[in-house]
């Protein structure tokens, strides 16, 4: 069934074709409509969840953490600043190993105050142990929740499903919303081998001393790595019974190209645009949508990549210090590696705090790589009124 | 309650990270860790004197009463009170009641109506006519000179020991002292009672007899294995105990007893002294007084001397010991002095102990020990400290609402 929705309620139905079992979260722009979505549908026994109304974030994630150890599929939605309120228990449930699906709507964070999207948000917790999804359509929101349940259930990390404030969050978009009973098919319930439970009493999360505590680490960043499988392995099962698939690392006429920009989330669609006009023209530019951030997956952006003599890197956030995060993670994967002709990587900072990623603009960056030998600098700014 | 899960168990070892869950879960159970050995202060489970019961004459376990009382059982707390008082509902109604000087609880709202309570325990008693139990009938034969709360309540122990008692009085009517107290106070009807009650339980009493005149010390000591004097306060005393102790006079066989103040629950424990000595005169033991003492310098107790185990230090417990955190201020009901409490009364009044010292299973060093180090007994009188595994953190101390929980440092 299609449905024209915006991409908040794709989150919430997105969470409810996957039968969450216990909803822990805390309002904030431009996320309400996901949790206001959700408590309807619990409201109108839509869904048999339980709908926990909490104080903050970080009681949001602590719940869930609660509910995921008791073995129910739990499920949050936060935003910026509600996001790193998080941070300490993101910790906590990817290192108990609690499979929780959150969706974090991109918003910049503050001072100054924002309600616009930018990525510092969700790159920010790049090292809690949580799997990143960024999200380029309405329709791949709700899909790519219906998979996270599935990848992070297998590899027991918990996922983070990302999608841009405004730009999906309050955008409305067709959308096919898949069958209950077809979902029920992909997504079975969740039956973990560990789980808080009153008859089978364990100690939790106890104390590690050195000599044991370093396993721990080890075996998720195995789970990680794992997960990369997993996610593919996933997400062309949910191609085979939806129609639908979207890779973890998409690539857009790169075959023959000389320039690939490399995108992530709803600058996606713009550069596809682009894409086609400067194609058009004759010019050999290609795109590079990295959907999975984390786990990185190495090898597919290295086996794309190299295709092409020069790389533009379009980051909506920034590493202070440092320099657009995409770029950097891009520049240390082919730091190394054995590739023959490794390509030049243009690090372009842009579109912070919800500024427009237009089409000139993106086209702008093209002309201005495929015009230039290196790049002028680490980063380069696109867009500042110096 | 079950047994307590700390059986032996093998620590779990793990090789690699492969035999690893994939978060820290306890597979086994914490028993391995004997956290016993972290420990630097060691609680104790030790109940201690109640200020109450160290300061009643009459040894009577006051606040086991209070417990019987608040929990409905009269007839219990009947029985406890009989152990160590002939005389109950006459002290019920005209002690002087240290024991309520001394009530914690004074510090906190009012002191307990103690005697109040015991008034209405001992008619509870006196109108069903409870049987008192004995010990094993002996072949000794004692006889009292004196009639008077003194003489009654020897009668009354030798009895309880197993003795054939016979107890001569000079006049037509017992009790002595007792009946210069004026009829207000003491009601005739309850003296009668009382003295009745003694009879009952086995003392043979026979009036008219006045040493000197109807009998004599020679008759008596052909007749009987000890005589016991109680000629009373301040009459003159033909035959005066060499010291103060052991009530002995100059003639072998003859024991003197006399009090120094005249109340009547005194009166009662100096009965119980000569009843006391008596015994061990027989039966050729020696009085150890010090062995039968309730609390630091408290009196004699005639269950400790009947070999009854009142696991209690000496230590009295203080108002600045009890963890007042767990009581509620209630002054309850004062009683009327005419008519004292009715049984419903006395049982919401007995509630309010605070059972200074005295563990009454509330459960709270059970339920705050992290270490699951302290278990409930299984006859449900006290617990049992794990040491193996108590880490001296003392919170069972610390919350312990009555003082029944102490501490001492571990030295290493």
């Amino acid at each position: 069934m299609k449905k024209v929705i915006v991409g908040n309620h794709a989150v919430s139905y997105g969470a409810m074709l996957s039968r969450v079992e216990v909803i822990a979260a805390y309002p904030i722009t431009p996320q309400t409509q996901i949790v206001e979505e959700l408590s309807e549908m619990c409201a109108s026994g839509k869904l048999a969840a339980k709908f926990l109304k909490v104080e903050s974030e970080h009681s949001a994630m602590a719940s869930c953490i609660g509910a995921s150890a008791t073995g129910a599929r739990a499920f949050t939605a936060t935003s910026s600043h509600g996001l790193a309120l998080m941070h300490e228990l993101l910790h906590w449930a990817a290192g108990a190993r609690l499979p929780i699906v959150m969706a974090n709507v991109n918003r910049a964070m503050a001072p100054g105050w924002s309600i616009w999207v930018d990525q510092n948000d969700s790159l920010s917790q790049r090292d809690t142990g949580w799997l990143q999804f960024y999200c380029e359509s309405n329709q791949e929101v709700l899909d790519t929740i219906i998979q996270a349940y599935k990848i992070s259930e297998k590899v027991l990390l918990p996922s983070m499903v990302i999608l841009d404030a405004f730009f999906l969050s309050h955008t409305s978009e067709p959308v096919d919303i898949p069958d209950q009973k077809e979902v029920d098919r992909f997504l079975p319930p969740y039956r973990p081998k560990y789980k808080l439970d009153v008859n089978d009493p364990h100690a939790f999360g106890g104390l590690c001393a050195p000599d044991i505590y370093m396993e721990f680490r080890y075996k998720m960043e195995k789970a990680m790595e794992e997960a990369i499988v997993v996610a593919e392995e996933v997400d062309n099962e949910f191609k085979r019974q939806f129609g639908r698939g979207y890779g973890l690392v998409e690539e857009y006429r790169t075959d023959d190209a000389e320039l690939i920009i490399v995108t992530s989330s709803t600058v996606s669609a713009t550069t596809r645009v682009v894409v086609d006009d400067l194609r058009s023209k004759g010019e050999k530019v290609g795109m590079v949508k990295i959907r999975m951030f984390r786990p990185f997956p190495k090898e597919k952006v290295l086996s794309a990549l190299k295709k092409a003599e020069k790389v533009a890197v379009i980051d909506r956030n920034i590493s202070y210090g440092h320099g657009g995060i995409f770029a950097e993670e891009i520049k240390s994967t082919i730091y190394g590696t054995e590739i023959e002709k490794k390509p030049t990587i243009f690090g372009y900072v842009t579109g912070l705090g919800g500024r427009d990623i237009t089409p000139e603009l993106i086209t702008e960056i093209a002309k201005k790589t495929l015009k230039a030998q290196k790049p002028e600098s680490d980063i380069i700014w696109m867009g500042v009124k110096l | 309650m079950s047994k307590p899960p700390y059986e032996k168990q093998e620590k779990i070892e793990f090789a690699s990270a492969k035999d690893l869950p994939p978060t820290p879960i306890s597979l086994g159970i914490a028993t391995v860790n004997r956290t016993g050995s972290w420990r630097y202060m060691m609680p104790l489970f030790e109940d201690k004197t109640p200020p109450c019961n160290n300061q009643c004459p009459a040894s009577v376990d006051i606040e086991g009463m209070m417990r019987l009382v608040g929990e409905g059982k009269f007839e219990e707390a009947y029985l406890l009170l009989r152990k160590e008082n002939p005389f109950s509902a006459i002290c019920g109604a005209i002690c002087p009641h240290p024991c309520e000087k001394v009530c914690n609880r004074g510090r906190f709202d009012r002191a307990l109506a103690i005697r109040a309570i015991e008034r209405m325990v001992a008619e509870f008693g006196l109108e069903r006519d409870i049987p008192i139990e004995k010990g094993k009938e002996r072949e000794g034969k004692v006889a009292i000179v004196g009639g008077g709360p003194i003489g009654l309540s020897a009668g009354y122990f030798l009895t309880l020991l197993g003795y054939k008692v016979d107890l001569f009085e000079q006049e037509e009517e017992l009790g002595g002292a007792l009946r210069a107290i004026g009829l207000k106070k003491l009601p005739q009807k309850l003296l009668e009672k009382e003295v009745a009650f003694i009879e009952e339980v086995g003392v043979n009493i026979i009036t008219g007899r006045k040493l000197g005149e109807s009998i004599s010390l020679e008759d008596l000591r052909n007749d009987y294995q000890a005589i016991l004097l109680a000629l009373g306060y301040p009459p003159e005393k033909p035959i005066k105990p060499k010291k103060d102790s052991s009530l002995e006079t100059d003639i072998p066989g003859v024991f003197a007893l006399a009090l120094k103040e005249g109340d009547i629950a005194s009166a009662v424990a100096e009965g119980k002294r000569g009843a006391i000595v008596v015994d061990c005169f027989i039966s050729k033991k020696e009085f150890k007084p010090e062995q039968l003492k309730i609390g630091e310098n408290g009196p004699l107790s005639f269950r400790k001397y009947c070999g009854e185990k009142i696991k209690r230090s000496d230590h009295i417990a203080s108002f600045s010991e009890l963890n007042l955190a767990y009581f509620e201020k209630n002054e309850g009901k004062a009683p009327d002095e005419r008519r004292g409490y009715s049984p419903t009364e006395a049982k919401e009044e007995a509630s309010r102990c605070f059972h200074c010292g005295v563990c009454n299973m509330c459960g709270n060093c059970y339920t705050v020990c992290p270490d699951a180090a302290i278990q409930p007994l299984p006859d449900g009188r006290g617990y049992r400290l794990h040491y193996g595994y108590c880490k001296g953190c003392l919170l069972c101390v610390n919350e312990c609402p009555r003082a029944a929980m102490s501490f001492k440092e571990v030295e290493r």
